[in-house]
Order: structure tokens, then sequence, then C-alpha cells
């Protein structure tokens, strides 16, 4: 049982952690070229900026249990399985990475546009401007954020127990929802909560002592 | 020699309720080494116009040569090169929160791909310049607005540029703190010979550190000239405007017209009007005074109300021009 749940855990850990990462490998780009070809974007791109932001609502707008089932083939296309952690990595950063597109769109618009036109004044190109103002600059916002990304893909996490993605999510569905053993899903949620409260406080932590404004 | 000219500068912003002509037909010249002011009032183009110099907004029509070259048909490689000649300072200082003082002055050099230890050792040097050599590391929310602004200088310096742009780079700070910044950009001005701008809505700023100004109004340049021969004798409606700020000129005593009088030289020297009034035995009124030092030249105006009594007025206004004051009536 203690083993079960510990496995459950280290699953969980493993699907949040590494779909998170995946999630800002695609979302980070996206989102940095979201506002970087905005309206008042430094390189406005009107046509491109239409098409992104049009692709990320489409991904944002579909349920996460419809997505998980949707792209099963895609899924085991490129894991060769749809079952267990490894593949709901996939659905998990397929839904997260246009939400951290959002996430990251969000943070770097809050870099003051004096800022950015200091750097253009001194000649500064737009991608000298993303790598040297705007990401510093947005920094501490980009790492709370990441703090929420990487809780709402452990809620995620939870759903993809539906296709045998394991995790503690697919324990309290079984156990809660199939055996009636209500004492262990509520163990599990207790267990659930107590990480999200972790990663929580890390976050702010590490957006607080990184933040230079807070001096 | 001219370092920076333009021709027939237009700007026209399209908005959805119509267009904006924010800049029509500007045409200015400014020499190498000297103090130019740009003075006009909220929203006359002010900042459109130092916006267009370093094409941060693209001119509507128009040409702006620096140094020989014409910026408006630059490519974008070229006009980033011509960019780090002609440094910019703002109200709101624009520094980089994340970054310390010391990094900050780094900043333009590292974009020239600088090596770190050189680009730290003309760091250091500016913020020496600018009297800040103990806050290298702090950070901007560590620093007081003037020396926020000591440190965008310490930054505008660093590429070696031509020109330097001030928009309203004192408005957001108080007058000692203001004062304490024009002496610096004087005391730069005249070390390194560099030309600086100075844009702002404020007439004190013009009077305490610009050779000659440009008075901008409605996109237009009113009138340019030298900075106190436009301060005493100013042609347009819209340098008179600056001149007298709003409700100075009102006057609540009953009496006779009013005079200007304008001292440069020596004249101001001596308490002209204290004599006056005691060789007539009769007071006047003081409407408006104004007093400055313009390039060591204790410089200004005031606005006085004569005696109704037009006998004693006229002996007066004699006994002034014997002084070799320049008088001037003003209408009401
Ligand atoms: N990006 C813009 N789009 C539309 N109108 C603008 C823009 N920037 C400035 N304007 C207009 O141009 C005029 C001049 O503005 P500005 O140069 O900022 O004046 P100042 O700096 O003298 O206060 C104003 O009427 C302002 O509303
Ligand atoms: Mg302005």
């Amino acid at each position: 049982m203690a083993e079960m749940i510990m496995d459950g855990i280290l699953e969980t850990l493993y699907m949040t952690i590494v779909s998170t990462i995946l999630a800002y490998v695609f979302g980070l780009p996206l989102g940095v070229l979201l506002v970087v070809s905005g309206k008042n974007g430094i390189k406005p791109m009107p046509t491109i900026n239409v098409i992104i932001s049009f692709i990320v609502n489409v991904f944002r707008s579909i349920p996460f249990l419809i997505l998980l089932v949707a792209i099963i083939p895609f899924t085991r296309f490129i894991v060769g399985t749809m079952l267990g952690s490894t593949a709901a990595i996939v659905p998990l950063t397929v839904a997260a990475a246009p939400f951290v597109a959002r996430l990251v769109e969000t943070s770097l618009s809050e870099v003051d546009s004096g800022v950015v036109e200091a750097a253009e004044s001194m000649g500064a190109g737009t991608w000298q401007i993303i790598r040297k103002v705007l990401l510093p600059e947005a920094k501490p916002s980009l790492i709370n954020n990441a703090t929420v990304a990487t809780i709402t893909i452990l809620g995620y996490s939870a759903m993809a127990g539906f296709t045998g993605g394991g995790g503690l999510g697919d324990i309290a569905t079984r156990y809660g929802l199939y055996k009636f053993d209500t004492g262990t899903m509520w163990l599990v949620v207790v267990i659930i909560v107590v990480i999200v409260q972790i990663m929580q406080e890390i976050g702010i932590r590490i957006a607080k002592v990184t933040d230079n404004r807070m001096r | 020699m001219t370092v920076l000219k333009l021709e027939g500068l237009t700007k026209t912003f399209e908005g959805k309720k119509g267009n904006v002509n924010a800049l029509s037909d500007i045409n200015i010249e400014i020499e190498e080494g000297e103090i130019f002011g740009i003075i006009g009032m909220s929203g006359a183009g002010k900042s459109t116009l130092v916006r267009c110099i370093n094409l941060l907004e693209k001119p509507t029509s128009g040409s702006v040569v620096f140094d020989g070259k014409e910026l408006t048909t630059l490519k974008k490689k070229e006009l980033a090169a011509e960019r780090t000649k002609i440094s910019m300072i703002f109200q709101q200082f624009n520094l980089l929160m994340q970054r310390t003082a010391l990094k900050n002055v780094c900043f333009p050099l590292e974009l020239q791909g600088v090596p770190k230890k050189e680009a730290e050792k003309k760091a250091r040097e500016l913020l020496a310049l600018v009297g800040l050599s103990d806050r290298e590391s702090s950070y901007p929310v560590q620093l007081s607005g003037g020396q926020k602004q000591r440190v965008a200088i310490a930054r505008a310096l660093a590429t070696d540029p031509k020109v330097l742009l001030c928009d309203e780079a004192t408005s957001a700070l108080d007058p000692k703190t203001t004062r304490s910044i024009l002496e610096l950009l004087k005391d730069i001005n005249k070390k390194l010979g560099l030309t600086i701008i100075i844009i702002t809505h404020e007439m004190s700023v013009v009077q305490k550190i610009c050779g000659r100004v440009a008075v901008i109004d409605g996109g237009h340049i009113a009138e340019v000239g030298i900075t106190s021969e436009i301060f005493s004798r100013p042609k347009s409606e819209a340098a008179r405007r600056l001149v007298y700020p709003d409700g100075q000129m009102e006057d609540k005593f009953e009496g006779g017209d009013l005079l200007r009088l304008v001292f440069d030289g020596p004249s101001a020297q001596e308490p002209i009007v204290a004599n006056m009034v005691l060789e007539f035995g009769e007071a006047v009124n003081i409407i408006f005074a104004n007093m400055q030092d313009i390039d060591g030249i204790p410089t200004g105006q005031m606005v006085i109300r004569l005696p109704k009594n037009e006998d004693r007025a006229r002996d007066m206004i004699r006994y002034l021009q014997n002084k070799k004051i320049k008088i001037e009536e003003v209408r009401e």
C-alpha cells in the first residue's frame, strides 16, 4: 500500500515535471512570438499573430479529457503506446503548451514599454530585446506563472489516469470511485494538496529572491 | 558644423477617429556642441519630434540628416549603428529594473558585443563621471529619481554618442534635483563637446541650460532663436504663453499701464526698480518677476504697473530708458 502510494507520488512528479518542461519548450517560444508579433510588439506581424493566437485558443478550448482521447493515435505514434506515465506526457504537453504560451505572453507584456523603447533607441535588434530585455525583466513574473503552470499540469495529470496514465490521480480514482475505499482516496487527495502547497511555496520563494525590484 | 538637420519633417498618425497631424513641416538645424532646447506645451508634438530624430517613429515625410547621413532611407542594420551615436534619456528613466547600476551602463556596450571586462571598466568611468561610483551595485529601486537619471545619463554616454536627446528628462524630478541634473548635462556638454537636445515644457529648464531654443506649438515650429532673445522678446503667441505661464499676469491692483522690463547684462546688478521708486517717491506694483542666470549673465524680466498719473509714468519710462533697460508696453 505504502509502496503503491510512493510509486504514485513519483509517477505524478515525473509526469508533471517532464510535461511542464516540454510545455515550456513549445510554449515559451510561442508566447514570445505572440508578444513580439503583436500590434504593439517590437516586430508586428499581424498575420502570424492572428494564426498563432487562433491555434492557441483552439487547443485551450478543448476539454482535457476529450483531448486526451482524441490524440491517442498521435500519442501512440510518438511513444509507441497509449498506456503509462510516459504516454500521458504527450497529451499533457499538448494541452499545457498553449496555456503556457498565454502565461508567457502575459508576463512579457507586463515589461515596461519605455524600457523596450530605450533598448531600441540604443540600436538593439529584435533578438537582443527578447533575450536581454523582455525575458530578464519579466523573470519574476515568468517564475510565478511557471508555478501556476506546474500546478495546473499536476491537476491535469490526475485525469491522465483515465487512460492508464498512473500517478496519484489514478490511485484516487481507482480506490475512491471503483472500490469505494474513501480512506485511501482521501489520503491520496491530501498528499496531492501537500505537493501543490510545496510547489506554490517554492515558486513564490524563487520569484521573490530573483526579483531585484524587491530589495 | 551642423550635426543634425531636420527638413520638411511631418508626422501624421492615422487613427480610427481620423488622422492626427502631430508634426508639420519641421525645419531645424542643430550645430555640433550646442545645447538646443525644444519647448512646447503638452501635446505640442515634442516627443514625436524627438522620436522621429532617431527614427523610433518613422516620419511621414521629410528628412533627418544626422552627421551627413540621411537616416530615413537607411536599412535596419545601418540604422541600428547610427542609433548608437544618438543617445536618449527619458522622463521615466527607463532603466532595466533587474540589473544593477553598473550592468545598466554596460547594457548598450553588451549590445555591441564589447567584452565584459572592457564594458565594466568603461561603465565604472561613466558612473564616476555622473558621481555615482559608490552605487554601482545598487538596483534601480534602491536609487532616488535623480540618481536613476544619472545612471541613465551614464548609460546614454556609454556608446560615445554625438548627440544626446533628453525627452522631459527632469520633469519627474524636484526643482533641486532638476538643477543638479541640468548642471551635470552642462558639464558633460563642456567636457565632452556633446551636442544636447533638451525637450521640455518648462521655460526655466530652457533658460538654465539652452543656448538656442525652438518653440513648438500644435506640431509647428513657432519660432527658433537664441534663448535670451526669445525669452526677452517672444514673437509668437506660443512663446509668449510659455514666457508668461497662466495666471502669472493677473493683476488685481488699480493703476496705469503695464510695462515689461528686460534685464540682460550689467544693468541687472543694480537695483534699478528700487532706486526708481526711491527717486520718485512713488510705488510701482511688480506684477511678475523672473530673474535667471543665463550663461553667466544675470538675465530676466519684470512686469510692473506704472502709476495712474501719466506725467509720472512718462518720467519713469524715461528714467528706465536712461538706464538702458529694454522696455516694452504690455497690451492687456
Ligand atoms: N502613437 C500615436 N498614435 C496616435 N497619436 C499620437 C501618437 N503619439 C502621439 N500622438 C499624438 O500626437 C500629438 C503630439 O504628441 P506628443 O509628441 O507626445 O506631444 P508632447 O510630447 O509634446 O506632449 C498628440 O496629439 C498625441 O495625441
Ligand atoms: Mg512628451
